[in-house]
């Protein structure tokens, strides 16, 4: 896990597998950056191979955070299984304050005229 | 190849298994013939059931043991999740705010053909399974 910041919006990308092990070192740095007062936050899942119910909770758990403060949360990822997972789990159907992208610039882009 | 009908795999109750767990898992589904998004979805099941059976089916933490058993019976995938730990516990719950807690067995549910959950004093197994695709169009042209 990386986490970057691309004109003041923080990235966080991760790669590999999200599953109840691995997910807590990710769900601590997104409390760290929505405590320090982040509105906007992208997750890039680009490179992320396995996501379970342990990822689903990571990105409720961002838009939980970010939502009292009027931000937003992207997401960023392609993979047919993990986006499925996202589906049934009825992430796919939020519409307020969270989008989902198949790249990081369209991600960026779309925070970027949020903020403005 | 050969095809081993059945395999168990006993691992300490500790998340750091769970990857370990699902490349056997894998492993197991390929060599029985499921298809790339099958295997994907028996991974999501049989992770959720053995994290939760991490998380909530050991009293003793990484000092239990959980037993995942893989068996190719037939039509069907059958995978038992064996913990030592009882299953009230952890039902979901849907508390305002907790409201994520129950998508574990959601997940299985969805991704699963059939899950059963069984108690017993010695502990807990959850029986996930997957059935095998009915035969492709193919397979039926070459029946009729």
């Amino acid at each position: 896990m990386r986490t970057e910041i691309f004109e003041e919006i923080p990235v966080i990308s991760v790669a590999g597998e999200i599953d109840h092990f691995t997910a807590k070192p990710i769900e601590e740095r997104i409390m760290e950056l929505t405590a320090g007062g982040e509105k906007y936050l992208i997750l890039n899942f680009q490179e992320v191979s396995y996501l379970d119910s342990a990822g689903v909770a990571l990105i409720i758990l961002a838009i939980q955070k970010v939502n009292p403060v009027g931000g937003s949360v992207a997401l960023v990822s392609e993979n047919r299984n993990v986006l499925k997972i996202l589906e049934i789990a009825g992430i796919t159907q939020l519409t307020q304050n969270f989008a989902i992208f198949s790249s990081l610039d369209d991600a960026l882009s779309a925070i970027r005229e949020r903020k403005d | 190849m050969t095809q081993v009908p059945e395999i168990t795999i006993e691992i300490p109750s500790d998340g750091s298994q769970l990857s370990r767990v699902r490349t056997a898992v894998e492993s197991f589904a390929s060599d029985h013939g499921f298809d790339e998004t099958q295997i994907y979805h028996i991974k999501v099941a049989v992770s959720e059931a053995v994290a939760n059976a991490i998380e909530h089916g050991s009293p003793r933490g990484s000092a239990n043991r959980v037993h995942i058993r893989l068996k190719d019976d037939g039509n069907k995938l059958v995978i038992d999740v064996t913990d030592e730990g009882r299953f009230r516990a952890r039902l979901p719950t849907f508390q305002p705010g907790a409201g994520y807690r129950g998508r574990g067995l959601f997940l299985m549910s969805a991704l699963m053909d059939e899950v059963d959950i069984r108690e017993t004093d010695e502990g807990t197994t959850l029986r996930l399974i997957k059935k095998r695709e009915a035969a492709g169009l193919e397979e039926w042209a070459d029946i009729f």
